[in-house]
Protein backbone atom coordinates (compact mmCIF):
# COMPACT_ATOMS: atom_id res chain seq x y z
CA UNK A 1 0.00 0.00 0.00
CA UNK A 2 1.43 3.39 -1.00
CA UNK A 3 2.34 5.78 1.80
CA UNK A 4 0.24 8.94 1.80
CA UNK A 5 2.49 11.89 2.57
CA UNK A 6 1.50 15.44 3.45
CA UNK A 7 3.35 18.59 2.43
CA UNK A 8 4.68 20.91 5.09
CA UNK A 9 3.11 24.30 4.36
CA UNK A 10 5.88 26.51 2.93
CA UNK A 11 5.18 29.17 5.53
CA UNK A 12 3.75 28.89 9.01
CA UNK A 13 4.02 29.83 12.63
CA UNK A 14 7.39 29.28 14.33
CA UNK A 15 9.39 28.02 11.36
CA UNK A 16 10.94 28.82 8.02
CA UNK A 17 12.02 26.39 5.31
CA UNK A 18 15.35 26.08 3.54
CA UNK A 19 14.38 23.30 1.12
CA UNK A 20 11.86 23.46 -1.72
CA UNK A 21 8.35 22.26 -0.89
CA UNK A 22 8.82 19.34 -3.28
CA UNK A 23 11.30 17.93 -0.72
CA UNK A 24 9.15 18.54 2.35
CA UNK A 25 6.57 15.76 2.42
CA UNK A 26 6.08 13.81 5.62
CA UNK A 27 3.72 11.33 7.15
CA UNK A 28 0.66 13.04 8.63
CA UNK A 29 1.98 12.31 12.13
CA UNK A 30 5.41 13.73 11.28
CA UNK A 31 3.96 16.94 9.84
CA UNK A 32 1.63 17.23 12.81
CA UNK A 33 4.58 16.81 15.19
CA UNK A 34 6.52 19.50 13.30
CA UNK A 35 3.66 21.95 13.49
CA UNK A 36 3.25 21.25 17.23
CA UNK A 37 6.94 21.87 17.92
CA UNK A 38 6.99 25.02 15.79
CA UNK A 39 3.88 26.45 17.48
CA UNK A 40 5.57 25.86 20.81
CA UNK A 41 8.71 27.58 19.52
CA UNK A 42 6.64 30.56 18.44
CA UNK A 43 5.10 30.90 21.89
CA UNK A 44 8.49 30.68 23.59
CA UNK A 45 10.70 32.64 21.15
CA UNK A 46 8.65 34.28 18.46
CA UNK A 47 11.71 35.95 16.91
CA UNK A 48 13.61 32.66 16.50
CA UNK A 49 11.81 30.43 14.02
CA UNK A 50 13.04 26.88 13.44
CA UNK A 51 14.77 26.18 10.11
CA UNK A 52 13.37 23.06 8.44
CA UNK A 53 15.10 21.41 5.48
CA UNK A 54 14.62 18.16 3.61
CA UNK A 55 11.96 15.64 4.66
CA UNK A 56 10.89 13.40 1.74
CA UNK A 57 9.49 13.50 -1.76
CA UNK A 58 5.75 13.10 -2.20
CA UNK A 59 6.19 9.55 -3.49
CA UNK A 60 8.28 8.61 -0.43
CA UNK A 61 10.96 7.32 -2.77
CA UNK A 62 14.70 7.74 -3.10
CA UNK A 63 15.86 11.30 -2.44
CA UNK A 64 19.35 11.76 -3.80
CA UNK A 65 21.84 12.77 -2.64
CA UNK A 66 20.47 11.46 0.68
CA UNK A 67 20.79 7.88 1.82
CA UNK A 68 17.71 8.21 3.99
CA UNK A 69 14.80 10.67 3.82
CA UNK A 70 12.38 8.14 2.42
CA UNK A 71 8.97 7.37 3.86
CA UNK A 72 8.41 10.87 5.31
CA UNK A 73 9.92 10.17 8.72
CA UNK A 74 13.29 11.99 8.54
CA UNK A 75 13.57 15.74 8.97
CA UNK A 76 16.62 18.01 8.84
CA UNK A 77 16.71 21.04 11.15
CA UNK A 78 19.22 23.84 11.34
CA UNK A 79 20.85 24.48 14.71
CA UNK A 80 20.04 27.92 16.12
CA UNK A 81 22.18 30.98 15.72
CA UNK A 82 22.73 33.59 18.42
CA UNK A 83 21.87 36.37 15.95
CA UNK A 84 18.64 34.53 14.99
CA UNK A 85 19.27 35.09 11.29
CA UNK A 86 17.77 32.55 8.90
CA UNK A 87 21.20 31.27 7.96
CA UNK A 88 23.19 28.08 8.40
CA UNK A 89 25.63 27.57 11.24
CA UNK A 90 27.49 24.70 12.81
CA UNK A 91 28.63 23.66 16.28
CA UNK A 92 32.13 25.09 15.71
CA UNK A 93 30.96 28.50 14.55
CA UNK A 94 30.79 31.43 16.94
CA UNK A 95 27.27 32.17 15.67
CA UNK A 96 26.02 28.82 17.01
CA UNK A 97 23.64 28.99 19.99
CA UNK A 98 23.96 25.88 22.10
CA UNK A 99 21.35 27.02 24.57
CA UNK A 100 18.64 27.61 22.00
CA UNK A 101 19.50 24.40 20.19
CA UNK A 102 19.39 22.50 23.48
CA UNK A 103 15.82 23.77 24.06
CA UNK A 104 14.83 22.59 20.60
CA UNK A 105 16.31 19.15 21.29
CA UNK A 106 14.49 18.93 24.63
CA UNK A 107 11.19 19.86 23.00
CA UNK A 108 11.71 17.34 20.24
CA UNK A 109 12.65 14.52 22.61
CA UNK A 110 9.63 15.27 24.76
CA UNK A 111 7.37 14.57 21.79
CA UNK A 112 6.11 11.00 21.69
CA UNK A 113 6.64 10.71 17.95
CA UNK A 114 10.36 11.53 18.00
CA UNK A 115 12.50 8.42 17.85
CA UNK A 116 16.08 9.67 17.54
CA UNK A 117 18.15 12.80 16.82
CA UNK A 118 21.53 12.72 15.10
CA UNK A 119 23.62 15.77 15.99
CA UNK A 120 27.22 16.25 17.04
CA UNK A 121 27.14 18.69 19.93
CA UNK A 122 28.28 16.38 22.73
CA UNK A 123 27.22 18.98 25.31
CA UNK A 124 23.56 18.41 24.47
CA UNK A 125 22.06 15.37 26.11
CA UNK A 126 19.97 12.93 24.15
CA UNK A 127 21.50 13.39 20.71
CA UNK A 128 23.56 10.79 18.87
CA UNK A 129 26.89 11.51 17.22
CA UNK A 130 26.99 10.75 13.52
CA UNK A 131 29.58 11.97 10.97
CA UNK A 132 28.40 14.96 8.96
CA UNK A 133 26.02 16.30 11.60
CA UNK A 134 27.86 19.39 12.79
CA UNK A 135 25.56 21.71 10.86
CA UNK A 136 22.15 20.03 11.07
CA UNK A 137 19.98 17.89 13.30
CA UNK A 138 18.61 14.80 11.61
CA UNK A 139 15.41 13.83 13.35
CA UNK A 140 13.71 10.46 12.91
CA UNK A 141 10.08 9.98 13.83
CA UNK A 142 8.30 6.77 14.77
CA UNK A 143 5.25 7.01 12.52
CA UNK B 1 100.77 19.70 5.95
CA UNK B 2 98.04 21.86 7.37
CA UNK B 3 99.20 24.77 5.18
CA UNK B 4 99.04 22.65 1.99
CA UNK B 5 95.45 21.57 2.76
CA UNK B 6 94.39 25.18 3.37
CA UNK B 7 95.89 26.42 0.12
CA UNK B 8 94.33 23.64 -1.98
CA UNK B 9 90.91 24.36 -0.44
CA UNK B 10 91.33 28.03 -1.34
CA UNK B 11 92.20 27.06 -4.92
CA UNK B 12 89.08 24.94 -5.22
CA UNK B 13 86.85 27.73 -3.90
CA UNK B 14 88.40 30.23 -6.29
CA UNK B 15 87.87 27.90 -9.24
CA UNK B 16 84.24 27.38 -8.26
CA UNK B 17 83.69 31.13 -7.97
CA UNK B 18 85.22 31.69 -11.40
CA UNK B 19 83.02 29.08 -12.94
CA UNK B 20 79.95 30.80 -11.52
CA UNK B 21 80.79 34.22 -12.96
CA UNK B 22 82.58 33.18 -16.14
CA UNK B 23 81.05 34.82 -19.23
CA UNK B 24 80.14 32.73 -22.26
CA UNK B 25 79.51 29.64 -20.23
CA UNK B 26 78.47 26.65 -22.28
CA UNK B 27 75.76 25.68 -19.79
CA UNK B 28 72.18 25.50 -21.17
CA UNK B 29 70.20 28.72 -20.97
CA UNK B 30 67.69 28.63 -18.08
CA UNK B 31 64.32 27.17 -18.99
CA UNK B 32 61.17 29.06 -18.33
CA UNK B 33 60.28 28.67 -14.70
CA UNK B 34 56.60 27.83 -14.78
CA UNK B 35 54.60 27.50 -11.57
CA UNK B 36 51.10 26.04 -11.49
CA UNK B 37 48.47 25.94 -8.76
CA UNK B 38 44.87 24.75 -8.90
CA UNK B 39 41.71 25.17 -6.85
CA UNK B 40 38.03 24.30 -7.19
CA UNK B 41 35.35 26.94 -7.13
CA UNK B 42 31.69 27.31 -8.07
CA UNK B 43 28.85 29.75 -8.32
CA UNK B 44 26.77 29.87 -5.16
CA UNK B 45 24.52 32.19 -3.17
CA UNK B 46 26.09 34.99 -1.19
CA UNK B 47 25.43 35.08 2.55
CA UNK B 48 23.15 38.08 2.02
CA UNK B 49 21.11 36.00 -0.45
CA UNK B 50 20.98 33.02 1.91
CA UNK B 51 19.47 34.99 4.77
CA UNK B 52 15.76 34.25 4.51
CA UNK B 53 16.16 32.72 1.02
CA UNK B 54 12.90 31.43 -0.45
CA UNK B 55 13.76 27.85 -1.46
CA UNK B 56 10.73 27.74 -3.77
CA UNK B 57 11.91 30.78 -5.66
CA UNK B 58 15.64 31.03 -5.14
CA UNK B 59 17.68 33.86 -6.62
CA UNK B 60 20.38 33.08 -9.19
CA UNK B 61 23.72 31.93 -7.83
CA UNK B 62 26.16 34.65 -8.79
CA UNK B 63 28.93 34.55 -6.21
CA UNK B 64 32.12 32.61 -6.86
CA UNK B 65 33.13 30.64 -3.80
CA UNK B 66 36.09 28.30 -3.35
CA UNK B 67 35.17 24.76 -2.33
CA UNK B 68 37.34 22.12 -0.72
CA UNK B 69 34.58 19.52 -0.74
CA UNK B 70 31.17 18.96 -2.30
CA UNK B 71 28.73 18.25 0.49
CA UNK B 72 24.98 17.88 0.79
CA UNK B 73 24.30 18.72 4.43
CA UNK B 74 22.57 22.11 4.30
CA UNK B 75 20.91 22.61 0.91
CA UNK B 76 21.44 26.35 1.01
CA UNK B 77 24.39 26.94 3.28
CA UNK B 78 26.87 24.35 2.01
CA UNK B 79 27.79 24.40 -1.68
CA UNK B 80 26.95 21.29 -3.66
CA UNK B 81 26.98 22.65 -7.21
CA UNK B 82 26.06 20.75 -10.34
CA UNK B 83 29.24 22.02 -11.97
CA UNK B 84 32.55 22.89 -10.33
CA UNK B 85 35.30 24.81 -12.03
CA UNK B 86 38.85 23.65 -11.77
CA UNK B 87 40.77 26.92 -11.74
CA UNK B 88 44.33 26.52 -12.96
CA UNK B 89 46.69 29.40 -12.30
CA UNK B 90 49.92 29.41 -14.25
CA UNK B 91 52.70 31.81 -13.38
CA UNK B 92 55.80 32.63 -15.33
CA UNK B 93 58.47 33.03 -12.69
CA UNK B 94 61.24 33.81 -15.16
CA UNK B 95 62.41 37.25 -16.36
CA UNK B 96 61.52 36.48 -19.98
CA UNK B 97 58.24 35.85 -21.79
CA UNK B 98 56.83 32.35 -22.01
CA UNK B 99 54.96 31.60 -25.22
CA UNK B 100 52.35 28.93 -25.77
CA UNK B 101 52.12 27.56 -22.28
CA UNK B 102 49.51 24.85 -22.34
CA UNK B 103 48.11 23.08 -19.30
CA UNK B 104 47.01 19.48 -19.68
CA UNK B 105 44.36 18.36 -17.20
CA UNK B 106 43.41 14.81 -16.33
CA UNK B 107 40.58 13.97 -13.98
CA UNK B 108 39.65 10.76 -12.21
CA UNK B 109 36.57 9.78 -10.24
CA UNK B 110 36.63 7.51 -7.23
CA UNK B 111 33.53 5.36 -7.76
CA UNK B 112 31.87 3.00 -5.35
CA UNK B 113 28.59 1.80 -3.88
CA UNK B 114 26.28 4.48 -2.48
CA UNK B 115 26.69 2.99 0.98
CA UNK B 116 30.23 1.74 0.56
CA UNK B 117 32.86 4.45 0.37
CA UNK B 118 35.49 1.94 1.51
CA UNK B 119 34.91 -0.08 -1.65
CA UNK B 120 35.38 2.87 -3.99
CA UNK B 121 38.10 2.61 -6.60
CA UNK B 122 39.69 5.18 -8.88
CA UNK B 123 38.41 5.04 -12.43
CA UNK B 124 40.23 5.74 -15.64
CA UNK B 125 42.06 9.05 -16.02
CA UNK B 126 40.21 11.28 -18.50
CA UNK B 127 41.86 14.13 -20.33
CA UNK B 128 39.82 17.32 -20.34
CA UNK B 129 39.53 19.25 -23.63
CA UNK B 130 42.57 21.44 -24.16
CA UNK B 131 42.36 25.20 -24.04
CA UNK B 132 44.18 27.75 -26.15
CA UNK B 133 47.81 28.01 -25.04
CA UNK B 134 48.55 31.18 -23.11
CA UNK B 135 51.26 33.77 -23.48
CA UNK B 136 52.80 34.85 -20.21
CA UNK B 137 54.96 37.93 -19.95
CA UNK B 138 57.81 37.87 -17.45
CA UNK B 139 56.45 37.21 -13.97
CA UNK B 140 52.88 37.26 -15.27
CA UNK B 141 50.17 34.85 -14.04
CA UNK B 142 46.96 33.80 -15.78
CA UNK B 143 44.06 31.60 -14.72
CA UNK B 144 42.14 29.12 -16.85
CA UNK B 145 38.83 27.49 -15.96
CA UNK B 146 37.91 23.89 -16.64
CA UNK B 147 34.24 23.15 -15.83
CA UNK B 148 33.53 19.66 -14.50
CA UNK B 149 29.98 18.28 -14.48
CA UNK B 150 29.48 16.65 -11.09
CA UNK B 151 25.70 16.25 -11.40
CA UNK B 152 26.18 14.52 -14.75
CA UNK B 153 28.59 12.05 -13.19
CA UNK B 154 26.13 11.38 -10.36
CA UNK B 155 23.34 10.68 -12.85
CA UNK B 156 25.56 8.35 -14.82
CA UNK B 157 26.47 6.37 -11.70
CA UNK B 158 23.02 6.47 -10.12
CA UNK B 159 21.72 3.83 -12.53
CA UNK B 160 24.38 1.47 -11.16
CA UNK B 161 23.67 2.48 -7.52
CA UNK B 162 27.14 3.97 -7.41
CA UNK B 163 28.40 7.30 -6.10
CA UNK B 164 31.38 9.42 -7.13
CA UNK B 165 33.12 9.62 -3.77
CA UNK B 166 35.91 11.88 -4.90
CA UNK B 167 37.19 13.84 -7.86
CA UNK B 168 40.91 14.10 -8.53
CA UNK B 169 42.55 16.50 -10.96
CA UNK B 170 46.13 16.36 -12.17
CA UNK B 171 47.47 19.40 -14.00
CA UNK B 172 50.66 19.56 -16.04
CA UNK B 173 51.78 22.87 -17.50
CA UNK B 174 54.46 22.94 -20.13
CA UNK B 175 56.27 25.75 -21.90
CA UNK B 176 57.64 25.01 -25.40
CA UNK B 177 61.24 25.47 -24.28
CA UNK B 178 60.92 22.76 -21.70
CA UNK B 179 59.80 24.45 -18.49
CA UNK B 180 57.27 22.24 -16.72
CA UNK B 181 55.23 22.23 -13.56
CA UNK B 182 52.46 20.10 -12.20
CA UNK B 183 49.99 19.91 -9.35
CA UNK B 184 47.15 17.73 -8.22
CA UNK B 185 44.16 18.15 -5.95
CA UNK B 186 41.13 16.26 -4.77
CA UNK B 187 37.52 17.15 -4.06
CA UNK B 188 35.73 14.76 -1.67
CA UNK B 189 32.05 14.34 -2.58
CA UNK B 190 29.89 13.73 0.46
CA UNK B 191 26.24 12.68 0.10
CA UNK B 192 23.51 13.50 2.59
CA UNK B 193 22.39 11.00 5.19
Amino acid sequence: MAIQLTMLPPAGVGYYTFSPSSRQYGTPHTISMLLDICRQQHWNMSDAPIGIGDISFQDAGNMPPHHAHRHGRNIDFRPFRKDRHKLPTNIHDKSYSREMTRLLVENLLAHRNVHRILFNDKHIRGVHFFPGHDNHLHVETRI
Amino acid sequence: MLGNRASSTACLLAAAALALVAPGSEAEPPKNAIAVTATFDCLWWSEAQMDGLDPNNPPPKETRVPIKRWEYSDPVGVPHPNVVDLVVRIKNDSPKDAEDVSPVVYIQWSEGPVRGKQSAVWGQALKLPSQTPVHLAALEAKSLRFPIDIAGKMSELDAKHQWPWSLRAVVDARAPDGGTASTRLELPIIPGD
